[in-house]
């Protein structure tokens, strides 16, 4: 009896315990967008030369509508930092949306002073966006120190300069399936409550591309791009966010609540610059 | 010839009252046969008043008949035996020459009186009567008689014992080792016996019938029982006893008798293995003594005094382990069992151990072995081990000791994968073999072959990425194992010079591969060898030259499909790197100690001063010298070190230290790329004070302050280019601090426990200009309480309870996203290490019993690690754009469930 009553509150205290912090489960997932988020840049070209205009799409999805403008700025190497451009809007600034595309001439000197066996392979300048909302233009922050990326959804991408004469290309999709089924760009997809899905995007013929490769020891490679594609919701849950090719497809659990209207994003990088995506909406039937 | 009635009374005087004779006992006549010739007798010849001559036979008698030699019958045995006595009358007759010719029993009595005095007359020898002519033959009636009388006790005859008719053995339970001097009493008698050195009693004379008896033995439960004796037989009884105590709470703290540390804190095994959340292990429970800083999810790194984990050594037997635990992080490398005791070295300690600047433990493998065997297996929720220890030879003096273990958590944990989409495959195992062979004369050698080997595997099907990068896909294996067999060689020249060496060999390899891309192939062959030479060159002075020699043969294979600079890249093309290299390593250190005693009482004043000379050379051949050939490297070292150690008083010592470490590079750290390496020994000088404090024989506490002070500590090269340069440089600095306290009841009455704890501050700065930074493992308060009881029935109880400081962790704040490598780049508020997680705060309780039976013994327990469920965080997650975190906890709560036997054939 007595070591009844000693081994019953430990058995108790093994299961109430404190749960007071949260867990990392319970952290947002990358893969769910629920805010402003800047989910791919595509520069056309991803691969250009000194002189060459780039141009510059960005896939950012605002599913609280929280944000008005999207501040667009570009930096060579010098100026470049490790959160995309060092500089102020009056020295970097190639666009803001809306009402002006951002859009980027290189240079004839961008190259200036690159060593000749890097001119094949490329320097990198940073092309950067910023979500920003109204009063942010406005009021504008006097120096960098004082933005609060918090408050702020700031991405920044590379682009090669390079005298390449045979640039990279981005990869384009030209498909979606939804357990195997196609799916037009323009469809809303219609999906069960808490059923798991096959979705599926489908490379272009020309998405993945064959190319030279001069290494290190001066040897022609020849080689063929690996890209890989990764995935976003607004909600439901994926069994896995990252797709190797050849194998173009994952499986997403559909949102178990009834009525709930979405969208899901396929992004494809090429591993060298170039990126693609795909997105379809949904809605969670009965 | 006269016919006489004489009567004559010749026997002793008359005690008893004559036994009549029975009515029909038969008559007794003995009559002389041959009688010897005899000279013929010349008579006088006496006249009547008539003158004629009277014939001799008419003549009056002028003096009867006399004995010349009496004769004692010997008492007839059943007279004797019934307590009889009597009379024997008889009628003799004597001729002339007093010769016996005629005799007769006239009464008889029987019993055999009669035959035995007519027996007794007849070898008697008489004289004749005489008469005025001359002797003359006469018939007398002669009494012989018989008093009884109880045996005469001639001490000079032993006397022969009663036979044992009640005898036995007395048993240990489980142990079935015989049990000695225990008293032996048959209640209610004053028959008692002591068990001898067999455990055999037994008692003489003990009548038939039913007795009742009390074993008594000061350590074994009073044992009764109820025995019945049978006449004529000796009955035999075997009595188990049950023991009081079967824990093994030998101090094992015997490594020397001569302390030479200033601080040595030593654990018997029963207490670390009673220790909850250790699983047993002894080498973990070192981070519940003062100046071990908690290790993350109770991996058991070792972290002492501020220091790194790999700057503190683990040995055995003299000889140093390359890794300590499992995989798993939850069990040490060794078997508990082969372990004899765990000395745990914070700092201060001699020239003995070098190559580190933190700690060392010293982990002191079976020196002695059960006489007569003893084979256990146990279980718990991790793995199986079986281990057996006895002697072997004629005499058993040769000792062994040999057990392994496996782990078969691989098999488990398929069960709670569930729909992952990854498989998980961890697996361990391990063994050792312990030979102590009986040499003789003044040598002892032992002989001890060891090692482990672990694997872990990660894999998915072939269609579920492993993540975006391209080379990180397939299936992740690491592997690692290392063996030795190790010598250790003793020689006594006399009482004041000694010699041992400790020769040993071994290989350690780790390979880890992912997929077909990445690979890292490591092997290492060692050769070690330590010797020292005591020589005690007075009363108060003993000097001790040492060696400890490690030299080897180490190469390694690499291959990436990326280089460093292409790493950070995340549009560089990838290039596989392949590297590979060999060489030999040599570190011959020399020591010399001088132990100074300058009292008798060995233990009232120690001064011990030492010297270490450090050398090490390295040399580099493969593809990662560049293809040139890189010059060898060396460097090298002097460790002066000085301990004091003072009694006081006899409960009281005083200790310090002070001196100098110093550390080579590490194995990964000591490869320059193309190039010489560019590194030297990191060194650390630390010292200390304290006072140990015997409140009691089994309660004393400790005191130890501490400071270390670190310099030219291997750090990143921020400068490093790629090949042709060096990853590292010495450029670090760092110091620890502190106190620490220990307060132990050693194992007594059935109770053990220590509650230590550490105050401490431990900082780093990567350059002498650059600011300083709480340590990665700074854990500003440690304290650990821990304790058993022994309850009855064998039944055990024991809890642990720790608090410590939550570690250091960088603090960060929202992230820019870098699209190319899909990850947020987050932004560090303020300096390295400048926040804290929560504290760490856990409760751990062990329950266990002990079933004895005759020939084997049971154990089962129940180990609740975090038993009340403390949430405790190791390491901060972030959300992936750094705008929230989260903490990652530590252990949950385990449940271990085990279980033990004991055998002892």
């Amino acid at each position: 009896m007595k070591r009844a009553i000693l081994i019953a509150p430990l058995l108790a205290g093994c299961v109430i315990g404190s749960d007071r912090y949260q867990r990392p489960r319970d952290l947002p997932s990358g893969h769910t967008v629920d805010r402003p988020r800047v989910l791919a840049i595509r520069l056309e070209p991803p691969e250009a030369a000194p002189g060459d205009t780039v141009t510059a799409t960005a896939l950012f999805p605002d599913p609280l509508d929280q944000v008005d403008v999207h501040l667009w700025l570009a930096c060579p190497p010098e100026l470049a930092t490790s959160i995309g451009c060092g500089v102020t809007a009056d020295d970097g600034l190639i666009g803001m949306e809306p009402g002006r595309p951002p859009s980027l001439t290189l240079p004839d000197t961008a190259l200036d002073g690159v060593e000749p066996n890097q001119l094949g392979s490329g320097i990198y300048w940073n092309v950067q966006v910023m979500g920003v909302p109204q009063d942010f233009i406005t009021n504008p922050p006097t120096d960098a120190s004082s933005l609060d990326f918090n408050q702020i959804e700031s991405a920044y991408k590379r682009l090669v300069v390079s005298t390449n004469p045979q640039p990279n290309r981005n990869p384009d999709l030209v498909g979606f399936k939804l357990d195997d089924a196609d799916v037009a760009p323009d469809a809303i997809m219609s999906v069960r409550a808490g059923q798991r899905y096959k979705v599926e995007i489908v490379y272009a013929d020309d998405a993945v591309e064959d190319y030279t490769y001069t290494t290190s020891d001066g040897v022609e490679e020849q080689r063929t791009e690996e890209p890989y594609a990764t995935w976003y919701s607004t909600a439901g849950h994926w069994a896995n966010p990252f797709a190797m090719y050849p194998y173009g497809y994952t499986h997403w659990d559909a949102p178990t609540e009834v009525g709930v209207e979405g969208q899901l994003w396929a992004v494809v990088r090429d591993r060298r610059g170039g990126m693609g995506w795909a997105e379809r909406a949904f809605v969670v039937a009965p | 010839m006269h016919t006489l009635l004489l009567a004559l009374l010749l026997s002793p005087a008359l005690a008893q009252e004559p036994v009549d004779a029975p009515a029909d006992a038969p008559s007794l006549i003995w009559d002389a046969a041959d009688l010897p010739e005899v000279e013929p007798i010349t008579y006088t010849e006496v006249l009547d008043d008539a003158g004629e001559p009277i014939p001799v036979d008419e003549l009056p008698l002028t003096a009867g008949p006399g004995v010349i030699t009496y004769v004692e019958a010997p008492y007839p045995a059943d007279a004797q035996a019934a307590e009889l006595e009597g009379v024997v009358k008889l009628l003799l007759e004597l001729d002339e020459h007093g010769r016996l010719t005629h005799a007769e029993v006239l009464e008889p009595i029987g019993h055999g009186f009669d035959e035995a005095a007519l027996a007794a007359v007849a070898q008697m020898t008489f004289s004749a009567a005489q008469t005025q002519a001359g002797p003359v033959g006469v018939a007398f009636e002669f009494a012989y008689g018989f008093t009884f009388q109880p045996p005469p006790v001639n001490p000079e005859l032993p006397v022969a014992p009663p036979p044992v008719t009640l005898e036995g053995q007395l048993t240990e339970m489980g142990t079935r080792r015989p049990i000695a001097d225990a008293k032996v009493i048959l209640d209610g008698t004053e028959y008692v016996a002591t068990s001898d050195e067999d455990g055999h009693f037994a008692f003489p004379g003990v009548p038939p019938g039913t007795w009742h008896i009390k074993v008594l033995s000061p350590e074994h439960v009073i044992t009764e029982r109820d025995v019945d004796v049978v006449d004529g037989e000796v009955t035999a009884v075997d009595l188990w006893l049950r023991g009081l105590q079967y824990r093994e709470n030998e101090a094992v703290g015997v490594y020397e008798a001569k302390r030479e540390e200033v601080t040595r804190r030593t654990l018997t095994i029963d207490e670390v293995k009673r220790v909850p959340g250790t699983f047993g292990d002894p080498i973990k429970v070192i981070q519940t003594l003062p100046g071990a800083a908690r290790s993350p999810f109770g991996t058991g790194m070792l972290i002492i005094r501020g220091a790194n984990p790999e700057d503190s050594g683990v040995y055995v037997d003299g000889v140093r382990l390359p890794i300590i635990y499992h995989l798993t992080g939850t069990t040490s490398v060794l078997l508990p069992e082969l372990i004899e005791s765990v000395d745990y070295l914070p700092g201060g300690y001699s020239a003995t151990y070098g190559r580190s600047m933190g700690g060392s433990i010293d982990v002191k493998t079976k020196s002695k072995t059960a006489e007569d065997g003893l084979l256990t297996w146990g279980a718990d929720i991790l793995d199986a081990q079986i281990y057996y220890e006895g002697r072997l030879g004629k005499d058993k003096q040769h000792g062994i000791a040999l057990g392994a273990r496996r782990s078969y958590i691989d098999a488990f944990i398929p069960l709670f994968m569930g729909n992952a989409s990854f498989s998980l495959k961890p697996r361990y195992w391990d063994y050792g073999v312990k030979l102590l062979p009986e040499v003789g004369g003044r040598n002892k050698l032992t002989g001890f072959v060891y090692g482990f080997n672990d694997v872990l595997r990660v894999w998915s099907p072939a269609d579920v990425s492993q993540g975006p990068d391209q080379d990180t896909q397939g299936a992740l294996s690491v592997e690692y194992a290392s063996h030795r067999a190790v010598v250790t060689y003793e020689h006594t020249f006399s009482d004041r010079l000694k010699f041992t060496t400790t020769p040993s060999i071994g290989v350690d390899s780790a390979i880890t591969n992912v997929g077909e891309s990445f690979k890292l192939d490591n092997v290492n062959t060692i050769a070690e060898l330590r010797a020292e030479l005591p020589w005690q060159a007075t009363n108060a002075i003993e000097i001790v030259p040492g060696l400890d020699a490690v030299g080897g043969l180490w190469r390694f294979e690499f291959k990436s499909p990326f280089n460093l600079q292409q790493a950070v890249d995340p549009l560089a093309e990838r290039e596989d790197v392949v590297l590979d290299g060999h060489g030999t390593a040599l570190s011959p250190d020399a020591y010399l100690k001088v132990n100074l005693r300058p009292f008798e009482d060995e233990d009232r004043l120690l001064i011990a001063p030492s010297l270490r000379a450090n050398y090490m050379r390295l040399t580099y051949a493969g593809s990662v010298t560049g293809g040139e050939g890189v010059p060898p490297w060396n460097a090298t070292s002097y460790d002066p070190r000085l301990t004091v150690r003072g009694a006081v008083s006899e409960a009281l010592v005083l200790k310090g230290s002070s001196g100098l470490y110093h550390q080579p590079p590490q194995p990964f750290e000591s490869v320059g790329l193309g190039t010489s390496l560019n590194l030297g020994y990191e060194q650390a000088w630390s010292s200390s004070f304290g006072w140990e404090h015997k409140v009691t024989p089994v309660v004393q506490w400790d005191v130890d302050l501490f400071y270390r002070d670190m310099t030219d500590l291997i750090t990143v090269n921020d400068n490093f280019t790629g090949f042709g340069g060096s990853p590292f440089v010495n450029a670090g600095v760092g110091r620890a601090y502190g106190a620490e306290l220990i307060v132990r009841h050693l194992p007594h009455n059935g109770l053990f426990g220590w509650a230590s704890y550490t105050l401490s501050k431990s900082e780093r700065r990567d350059c002498a200009t650059c600011d300083w930074y709480a340590f990665d493992f700074d854990q500003r308060h440690i304290f650990s309480a821990q304790g058993g009881v022994d309850l009855p029935k064998d039944w055990g109880f024991s809890a642990q309870v720790q608090y410590v400081t939550g570690n250091p962790s960088s603090p960060s704040n929202a992230g820019v996203y870098d699209v190319d490598t899909d990850t947020y780049a987050g932004f560090r508020v303020g300096p390295a290490n400048s926040v804290r997680l929560p504290p760490f705060f856990q409760t751990s309780v062990r329950v266990d019993r002990l079933w004895t039976y005759r020939k084997w013994q049971l154990e089962t327990y129940v180990d609740l690690l975090n038993a009340v469920r403390g949430v405790n965080p190791e390491f901060t997650q972030y959300a992936y754009d750094y705008s929230d975190f989260a903490y990652v906890r530590g252990l949950p709560f385990i449940p271990n469930i085990g279980i033990e036997g004991k055998f002892f054939p």
